[in-house]
């Protein structure tokens, strides 16, 4: 271990010995941890977007690249634009970074609706109708009872779990506005199939949280072996 | 920016960005290429705009000696040497790199590992605040999973009953991601239709 | 008698020189209007002529109504004229005027009636030129300039001494009569022996006897207008307040005047034959009388004797009051209906009125415009009253208004609220009497001469029925007299109308400018005071309400056997219990558990991806994980690395998070450092390229699943700063992500996962999608590799474990294994442990709730 990795492996173990002094309540370790922590990570990211994309994507071509004057005039959009996105800093300038985070925003919408419907809305409508292929289940050596059951519990599931983000209703003069009889039964199955779902997450939860703990368990330990023992 | 110039950019940029999914045009797929790579840059340059205003923030807090001006100093003194070494070193330098396992995981790690013990504390308490069907589900399932995630009983020997109960949550999930995925369709076409702007003020 | 003067108002003795009252200030002497030489007329005594004499009241046109009123006079004053009529006779000789409607009646009385007069029926007698002394008439006069309302006032007030003077008239003038339309007013002629006043009514000379009420309306008769007077003579309607009771005694008490040329009524005179029988002068006989009265209140004889038809109107109070004593048509019209007679002269009247009334009559009539139309007044011939000389009798009525306004004895004449003007009565109606429109619109005051008077004649019923006509008041006396007393009297035709305000403080008054209508005063809306509450209101207050009432409900408290346990207690139960579990292990270093043995098929899935994977494959690792889970994507990955890294894959890392690369980085050279046998690959050899921070999310996954080499075209190089990644020998011969055997995405966010299985899915063609995932992720992204879009999945540390016992390489997880399950087991327990616990609790609450409840 180097001199380095020494001081890297302390800072990293007090780091960790202030945020679990948490366990013993809100201190001004932890805060000082945090406020570290705060602000290395926003100067690590700053460090990098321009590393790594604004100076090979913009900066360098504009002044050093070997690019076309083509090339160089439509660099220089983006340039604008991110010098305009710099006024959302300023109160009174805000106005003028509207362009650029409309940009932004009509680029992510129109990625989103496409990656939606290409990438999840019809790849699992069709995951869901081809649970009842039972030929395919049969090829691949599952058994069609079992494969019908599963389609229709993952059919039935899949339903009442989207009727239960459903609240669309109808008010009715001096009644509660409730949602039609209907949809409030299928709601309910849903919501048992949702308590199941959020029961595996939180579980799945517990699970990424206790590695998280197994690992800075043995991180300390390691480290006071290595430090104090050793 | 006037907000129907704002609108117009976000509409126009959004549709030919959506029809490239759809129109395998070279043409079209250029300028969609183009667009794409456009946003790119801007979005780091938002990542700048957001780390700045961090920044600022404290820089503000500082100045009027708020309460916790020590560790908005000690913010803005991270921040600063983070940036200066970064600059000097490069991400790509390994000690550069310690910024972010050396400092930034450790803390988060820690937070995290801090989530195991709320998880049980709430999972142990939601039955005394509210005991209803949902909530005995809920708990019975979470019990389950973890035992399923945990070596305690011989799963082995019964693969079928593991493999159905791994398979429960399949049904709530997969509702779940076309929930979100009709509301993020929603959101899309509200926007590129005009109908929310959320780039304006 | 000693000089001294009777002052008609207050009544009390002033020397005679003086001019005004020393005490009130009233003028003693009336004024003395010069009549031209041929014009004035001895003021000669005005006697009151018996109903016989030939001083009866020519009658007019409508002779009949005039005579009954005049009968009736005469026929309530059935007692002998008190020596005080002849008293008053005003001494005509000295020069007095008279009024020259007097004059006329008492010339036409004496022209026409030669009999004694009937009953009630007064005798004017003419007064003689310059013989009549008619300074009491002027002072009527000036007393009707300084206050023409006062007409207004009851002229019935008139004390019974009044009726000498009218007695005098009769016998004066015996030719003419008046006809009497009504009794006598009993009180009018009685008065002098009840009331005091009778003495100083008696020393006044007959001339200058008469009352303030009188004298306006007198001396603006003897002005015919031309004098100011504040009002006109009383309409017809208003018969209730024109009564004239000086000239009702008068004429009870003198005879008619008999031989005297009687006056032709005029044209719309109506019971104005007295009037017409007064002589006019000899040049204006035959003119046409005039109707146009100079004054309302005056009498409307000015005109040189001439009756018109606005004489009518200009009736004097004290000739009105006479008239309201009973003195009606016959056709029971107020006798201020009743035009004054014509311009005949003043035969009928007696001396002493003729001189002073027509005379004064005379002279004020030339000064009116009126007047010259009439043009009778010049010539008539009509006594004058010189100054000092009042004649008895209006020496008595003046002591007797005296005595009224010092003593508020009710009077004899009606009062005006007292008067109910007949409804019935119409001045049409009254057509034809023979009663002077001017007394025929003097309201007899049937009811109080009725209640005063013992010896009164009862009034003929036929002329009870038929009351006066209502006398034309001036509107500014109509004004002021109040809407009950006139209520009864409606307008006639040609006052119809005329606005009689009926609300506010000006109410009862005519001629007043209507009030702006200040619109209905109605009703104001009524607005509910119940507060309108729709149901939903009061469901939601009801509501409101309940809880209201449940805060105020008093809980009851826990029972001290079962207590909450403290949270921060709990917290550091548990907190200790779990720490235990997993340091226990690390720290011992003690096997809990085997790793599992049973593999999740996604986990074999992606071991056989990896297998399948060709030598020097190009394998595109997305680290997109936060440092937070980095030792759980370390556990979990570590085995799958390992596997590539033994299959020599060349490894692209890219991460959409700016730490991302350098967390990847650090795991594998932490992987290398404890693998030397692939250090040379992958440090020395390029196997290894970092491509970076790819930002913008969503859409720079989109533009580099588009174009990966225009979106990462830079890799992470600590000497230059942009090293073209796609040149270096780990991305050799790759263009597309289609050209990459492998993309294993490693994410602990189901959201980043999913974006990128959206945008780079679609692009990967036949390369395989592979995901390793913390286990908070994996629950979210199995649908994605149930339907196939991704090809296999290590979820967490026990999919790390179970790749690991699957390619059997020992990897971090089966370090972690043994705390981790600790810690699994130590929460599986709380967990159960709490939730048994809450259940009992919630069961032991129910139950003590029920034995509460029983």
């Amino acid at each position: 271990m180097t001199l380095s990795d020494l001081i890297w492996a302390l800072v990293s173990f007090v780091l960790t010995v202030l945020v679990f002094s948490y366990l013993l309540g809100d201190n001004p370790f932890l805060r000082f941890a945090s406020s570290v922590f705060v602000g290395a990570a926003a100067g690590y990211v700053v460090v990098v977007a321009l590393d790594q994309v604004l100076w090979p994507k913009l900066f360098e071509p504009l002044i050093f690249g070997s690019i076309s004057n083509e090339q160089r005039i439509l660099l220089l959009v983006p340039l604008v634009l991110g010098i305009l996105l710099l006024f959302k800093l300023f109160p009174r300038l805000t106005r003028l970074g509207n362009g650029s985070m409309a940009y932004l925003v009509g680029s992510g919408a129109a990625v989103i609706i496409g990656g939606a419907l290409l990438g999840t809305l019809f790849p699992q409508s069709a995951a869901t109708i081809n649970l009842f292929d039972l030929g395919a289940a049969e090829s691949r050596g599952a058994s069609p009872a079992g494969q019908l059951i599963e389609g229709l519990y993952v059919l039935v599931g899949v339903s009442a779990t989207l009727v239960y983000f459903y609240f669309g209703a109808r008010g009715k003069t001096e009644q509660e506005i409730q949602r039609p009889p209907w949809i409030s039964v299928v709601s309910d199955v849903g919501g048992i199939f949702l308590a199941i779902t959020l029961g595996a997450l939180f579980a799945g939860v517990y699970v990424a949280a206790l590695t998280a703990l197994v690992e800075r368990v043995q991180f300390l330990w390691n480290t006071i072996l290595a430090l104090f023992i050793r | 920016m006037r907000a129907p110039v704002s609108a117009a950019i976000a509409i126009g940029v959004g549709l030919v960005i959506l029809l490239g999914y759809f129109i395998p045009v070279p043409t079209l797929q250029n300028v969609r290429t183009t667009l794409l790579d456009w946003a790119v840059i801007l979005a780091a340059v938002a990542a700048w705009v957001g780390a700045a205003n961090l920044i600022l923030v404290h820089v503000s807090r500082v100045r009027s000696q708020h309460e916790s001006a020590a560790f908005s100093l000690v913010v803005i003194v991270a921040f600063v040497l983070t940036v200066l070494v970064g600059v000097v070193l490069t991400p790509a330098n390994a000690q550069f790199q310690h910024v972010v396992t050396s400092i930034q995981m450790p803390v988060e790690a820690s937070l995290m590992a801090m989530l195991a013990f709320t998880l049980v504390y709430a999972a142990v308490r939601l039955l005394r605040r509210r005991a209803n069907l949902l909530s005995i589900l809920f708990i019975v399932a979470a019990v389950i999973f973890l035992i399923l995630d945990s070596g305690l009983l011989p799963f082995e020997n019964v693969p079928v009953l593991v493999s159905g109960l791994v398979r429960l949550p399949i049904a709530g999930s997969r509702g779940i991601l076309l929930g979100v995925a009709l509301g993020s369709l929603a959101t899309g076409i509200r926007i590129l239709l005009g109908a929310d702007r959320p780039y304006s003020g | 008698m000693a000089e001294t003067v009777r002052c008609p108002m207050c009544g009390k003795p002033n020397p005679a020189e003086l001019e005004v009252c020393q005490f009130c200030q009233a003028r003693l002497k009336p004024l003395i209007i010069k009549q031209p030489p041929e014009l004035e007329k001895p003021a000669g005594p005005v006697e009151p002529a018996g109903p016989t004499e030939a001083n009866e009241v020519p009658a007019g046109e409508g002779g009949e109504g005039g005579a009954d009123w005049l009968q009736d006079l005469r026929g309530q004053n059935q007692t002998p004229e008190e020596p005080a009529g002849e008293e008053e006779t005003p001494p005509k000789e000295e020069g007095k005027e008279t009024p020259d409607w007097l004059a006329r009646v008492i010339a036409r009385k004496k022209a026409e009636l030669g009999d004694k007069p009937p009953l009630g029926e007064f005798v004017i007698k003419p007064p003689k030129a310059s013989d009549e002394d008619l300074s009491w008439l002027d002072s009527i006069r000036g007393r009707e300039d300084q206050g023409g309302k006062e007409a207004e006032a009851p002229q019935h007030e008139e004390s019974v001494d009044e009726g000498d003077w009218l007695a005098g008239l009769r016998e004066a003038e015996p030719g003419e009569q008046w006809k009497a339309t009504a009794p006598l007013h009993p009180r009018w002629e009685d008065q002098p022996k009840e009331k005091g006043a009778e003495e100083p009514a008696e020393e006044l000379p007959a001339q200058e006897r008469t009352e303030p009420e009188e004298l306006p309306d007198l001396s603006s008769l003897l002005a015919e207008g031309g004098e100011e007077t504040a009002g006109e003579l009383p309409s017809e309607e208003h018969a209730e307040s024109e009564e004239l009771p000086d000239l009702s005694s008068f004429l009870a008490e003198g005879t008619p005047p008999s031989g005297q040329p009687e006056e032709p009524a005029a044209a719309g005179l109506e019971g104005a034959d007295w009037l017409e029988r007064i002589p006019q002068p000899p040049q204006e006989k035959g003119q046409p009388q005039e109707e146009e009265p100079a004054h309302e209140e005056e009498l409307p004889i000015p005109k040189g004797g001439e009756v018109g038809e606005s004489s009518i109107a200009k009736v004097p109070d004290w000739l009105e009051e006479v008239a309201g004593l009973g003195l009606e048509g016959e056709t029971g019209e107020a006798v201020g209906e009743g035009a004054p007679p014509g311009g005949e002269g003043t035969g009928w009247a007696p001396d002493w009125l003729a001189s002073s009334v027509f005379s004064g009559v005379e002279s004020g009539a030339a000064e009116t415009e009126e007047e010259k139309e009439g043009g009778a007044e010049e010539g008539e011939e009509l006594p004058s009253l010189e100054q000092g000389e009042i004649p008895e009798w209006l020496q008595r009525v003046r002591a007797q208004k005296a005595a009224d306004m010092v003593e508020p004895e009710p009077s004899p004449f009606l009062e005006e609220a007292e008067i109910t003007p007949p409804e019935e009565e119409k001045i049409e109606e009254r057509a034809g009497a023979e009663v002077p429109d001017w007394l025929a619109q003097v309201k007899p005051a049937e009811e109080t001469h009725e209640e005063a008077a013992e010896g009164e004649s009862p009034p003929s019923e036929g002329e009870q029925e038929v009351p006066l006509a209502p006398a034309e008041l001036p509107s500014w006396v109509q004004a002021m007299r109040p809407i009950e007393t006139a209520a009864p009297s409606q307008p006639v035709g040609e006052e119809a109308d005329r606005w009689v305000e009926k609300a506010g403080p000006l109410a009862g008054l005519q001629g007043i400018l209507p009030a702006e209508s200040l619109g209905e005063i109605s009703k104001p809306p009524l607005f509910s005071v119940r507060l309108q509450v729709s149901e939903q209101q009061r469901v939601q207050a009801s509501l409101l309400e309940n809880l209201l009432a449940s805060e105020a409900v008093p809980q009851q408290p826990r029972p001290e056997a079962i207590r909450a346990v403290p949270q921060r207690v709990l917290r550091a139960v548990i907190a200790v219990l779990l720490l235990v579990a997993v340091i226990a292990p690390v720290v011992t270093g003690i096997q809990i558990a085997p790793l599992p043995q049973l593999f999740p098929p996604e986990t074999v899935a992606l071991r056989d991806m990896i297998a399948a994977l060709p030598a020097d494959a190009p394998v595109l690792v997305a680290a997109d994980f936060q440092p937070a889970l980095a030792g759980e994507i370390r556990t979990a990955a570590a085995g799958v690395l390992d596997q590539l890294m033994a299959h020599g894959a060349r490894l692209a890392l890219i991460s959409t998070q700016p730490s991302g690369s350098a967390l990847m980085q650090a795991m594998l050279d932490d992987l290398l450092n404890n693998r030397p046998d692939f250090q040379a690959l992958y440090r020395e050899q390029g196997g290894l390229v970092n491509l970076g921070y790819l930002p913008g999310g969503a859409a720079g996954l989109a533009d580099f699943a588009a174009f990966p080499q225009l979106a990462a075209p830079c890799a992470l190089d600590a000497v230059t700063l942009c090293r073209p990644a796609w040149d270096t020998p780990a991305l050799q011969g790759v263009t597309s992500l289609s050209g990459f055997s492998l993309v294993i995405l490693i994410t602990d966010n189901s959201d980043l996962g999913r974006a990128w299985i959206e945008q780079i899915g679609p692009k990967l063609g036949a390369t395989p999608l592979g995901v390793i995932a913390s286990a908070q992720a994996a629950p979210l992204l199995l649908p994605y590799y149930d339907s196939g879009q991704v090809k296999g999945m290590v979820a967490g540390i026990n999919g790390g474990a179970a790749f690991e016992e699957v390619v059997q390489v020992a990897g971090a997880a089966r370090t972690q294994w043994d705390p981790f399950q600790a810690g699994l087991i130590a929460a599986i327990a709380l967990i159960l442990i709490g939730g048994l616990v809450n259940v009992i609790l919630i069961l032991l609450a129910q139950q003590r709730a029920k034995r509460e409840a029983n």
